[in-house]
């Protein structure tokens, strides 16, 4: 329970974070020009809005908070999967989108799904043909071929 | 007369090969994406709008509406075999599907279910074609103010009805039309908070929901390990097929869950859930053998199925008549509207007719597609949901890049995908509701444009509201959609003092 509390009240403070960052920008901005309001009206109020908000999630929303839970096998494969998304983006600069996609399906497949090598590969290879196809050659993306394709 | 007029127009153009080919592809595709446990219209939409790039407006529309419906029909699917709803709409099915399915007949409660939501989608399709375009033309006479109002009734009623918590929705709808600023301002065009260069056109909308919906989805998956252990037998065909008899007998049930699910359509927010939760609660309070629900009743899985699809399709009316979305799914159907160049509102039936018509139309040809498809292709679409179930998480997040790429063919997007992927894991988990953020979002750019254009109008006189009988009803009626748990307690508190 106290570590739900201690879960939402972070998640609550982040947002009124965001709110206040908003908030304190907004102040570069006319509130009204000659014409009739100014580009800060909206922000400033949905910002003043979203502070508030938070702060009632925080004070008087006890009730409503999510029972959280994660066991130490759920947070590992959430770090891992995150960690295989970034290092894909990572590599499309250097590699290309669909040969980075592919490694990525390959490795998700393999490491975190626990399939066989070879239903990994079929999996990826597949897929990237697939996207290729659809996106590539029926839609005309042009991908990022990059350094290596 | 204009409407039959308009709906044979639409129909000519629905029925040319390429729409229908899309029509069919899009009631297959939605279906699979549907069976799919978690996977809701909102993440099978994000999915796959991508895909449409390129497409023409009609064309585009059509398949996604088409994928729309069949996540609709696709949901149930895994709720009766394997007690797991594909989303929150099939929750309901799952108490005597599930059941029927145990009792073996639930080839039974398959068929039979696929023709409820048939009934219940093409007849809430039916009030969309009759009753829509009097709403829009009524709409046509809204000002800025009524607009504004109509924004802020459509986002009252989605935080009011939508999540458990007030302050959470209300902290959603905040962030997301925050978010909607971001970008050139609507009146002298000036740019707000774009930290980055590619935050000067605004935030793509598109890449805020595949990542909210879409990568999200595929983390909650990971970190609970969604398998389906249900065997790659399935049903017959055969089996589905209920007697005349049979029929006749669920007929009135049928129509009562119609007419609950359409009502709850067309309210913004309130949603399909809601609405099973409605019928079912009826049919069981009318039922003369209440004890047989949440044991295997026909007539719950009746309830579910035909206020689902009834409230899904009535969900449409307010959004193609009046430019309001009522759930995660209409707004990335709104975002798509716009994304093609149209202009949601009520001039949407009189400025596009052939898109509109076209799409009414092709709801009657994909509810129709989905009877047979989800009838025929129901053992295929099981091998293939199992079959694909071990790794599929892996190519949701490359459609998701993919799709994220496309948008301007900018890494960024990719980036903004899996930064609201984690703010979507995390919402969840935390029990946020996602869809007043997605709406806020979408309905942010037309509240500003329409608050602005009235304040120009009136020299900042926010008194002007008052002189707006319309516009002053709707501000009320947001007060009590938001407020009404207040309310409740005020008048309990009173009416407790009074006895004591």
């Amino acid at each position: 329970v106290i570590l739900s509390r201690i879960v939402n009240i972070c998640f609550a403070l982040f947002l009124m974070s965001i709110g206040m960052v908003f908030f304190w920008n907004s102040f570069s901005y006319g509130y009204w020009a000659s014409y009739g309001p100014g580009a800060a009206l909206l922000p400033r109020w949905l910002s003043g809005g979203l502070v508030i908000a938070s702060l009632f999630v925080i004070f008087s929303d006890r009730k409503y908070d999510a029972e959280f839970s994660l066991s130490s096998k759920g947070l590992l494969k959430i770090i891992t999967a995150v960690s295989f998304i970034c290092a894909t983006v990572i590599m499309v600069p250097f590699i290309g989108l669909i040969p980075s996609l592919a490694i990525f399906m390959l490795c998700f497949s393999f490491f975190l799904e626990g399939n066989s090598i070879l239903l990994s590969v079929l999996v990826s290879l597949l897929t990237s043909l697939f996207l290729f196809f659809v996106f590539g050659v029926l839609l005309g993306v042009q991908f990022p071929e990059m350094y290596f394709f | 007369m204009e409407i039959y007029e308009n709906l044979m127009m639409g129909f000519g153009f629905a029925l040319s090969f390429e729409n229908l080919l899309f029509a069919l592809l899009g009631a297959f595709i939605g279906t699979l994406l549907g069976a799919m446990p978690g996977i809701g219209p909102s993440t099978a939409l994000a999915l796959m709008l991508p895909v449409t790039f390129g497409m023409n407006p009609s064309t585009a529309l059509v398949m996604l509406v088409a994928i729309y419906s069949g996540v609709m029909f696709g949901g149930r699917i895994p709720a009766i075999l394997i007690n797991t709803p594909g989303d929150s709409n099939a929750v309901v099915t799952t108490f005597d599907g599930y059941p029927l399915m145990q009792q073996g007949r639930g080839a039974q409660a398959m068929g039979l279910s696929a023709l409820c939501s048939f009934i219940g989608g093409i007849l809430a399709v039916i009030v969309l074609t009759v009753a829509g375009p009097y709403i829009a033309r009524a709409a046509v006479q809204f000002g800025p103010a009524e607009i504004f109002a109509l924004v802020v009734f459509g986002l009252s009623t989605v935080v009011g009805l939508g999540g458990k918590s007030l302050w959470k929705g209300l902290t959603m709808a905040f962030l997301g039309a925050l978010l909607g600023t971001i970008g050139p301002e609507i009146t002298a065009g000036e740019i707000r908070f774009a930290i980055f260069q590619e935050l000067r056109g605004g935030l793509n909308f598109v890449a805020v929901v595949i990542g909210l919906f879409g990568l999200a989805e595929v983390l909650v998956r990971i970190e609970k390990s969604v398998v389906i252990t249900q065997g790659k037998s399935g049903l017959t065909l055969k089996d589905m097929i209920l007697s005349a008899r049979d029929l006749g007998r669920y007929i009135p049930s049928i129509m009562r869950s119609f007419i609950i699910g359409t009502a709850v359509g067309l309210l913004p927010g309130a949603g399909g859930t809601l609405s099973t939760f409605l019928a079912y609660g009826a049919e069981k309070g009318i039922s003369k053998e209440p004890q047989k629900f949440g044991k295997g009743a026909m007539e719950g899985v009746i309830a579910s199925e035909t206020s689902d699809n009834a409230s899904a399709n009535a969900s449409l009316i307010p959004l193609m008549s009046l430019g309001i979305p009522g759930s995660g799914g209409t707004a990335i159907l709104l975002a798509a509207l716009v994304m093609y160049g149209l202009q949601p509102g009520p001039l949407l039936f009189t400025r596009s007719p052939d898109v509109t018509w076209t799409v009414i139309a092709s709801l009657y040809i994909s509810m129709t597609m989905l009877l047979i498809t989800n009838i025929v292709a129901i053992p295929l679409l099981m091998r293939m949901v199992y079959f694909s179930n071990g790794f599929m998480n892996g190519i949701i997040v490359a459609f998701c890049f993919v799709g994220a790429f496309a948008l301007s063919f900018s890494v960024f997007e990719i980036w903004l995908v899996i930064a609201f992927g984690i703010l979507g894991y995390a919402i969840r988990k935390l029990d946020y509701p996602a869809a007043p953020l997605i709406l806020a979002l979408v309905l942010a750019p037309i509240g500003e444009n329409a608050i602005s254009r009235t304040l120009m109008l009136t020299q900042g006189e926010i008194s002007f509201f008052l002189g707006r009988p319309v516009a002053l009803v709707l501000f009320a009626l947001s007060c009590v959609v938001l407020f009404y748990p207040v309310i409740r307690r005020v008048f309990r508190a009173a009416r407790h003092l009074r006895f004591s």
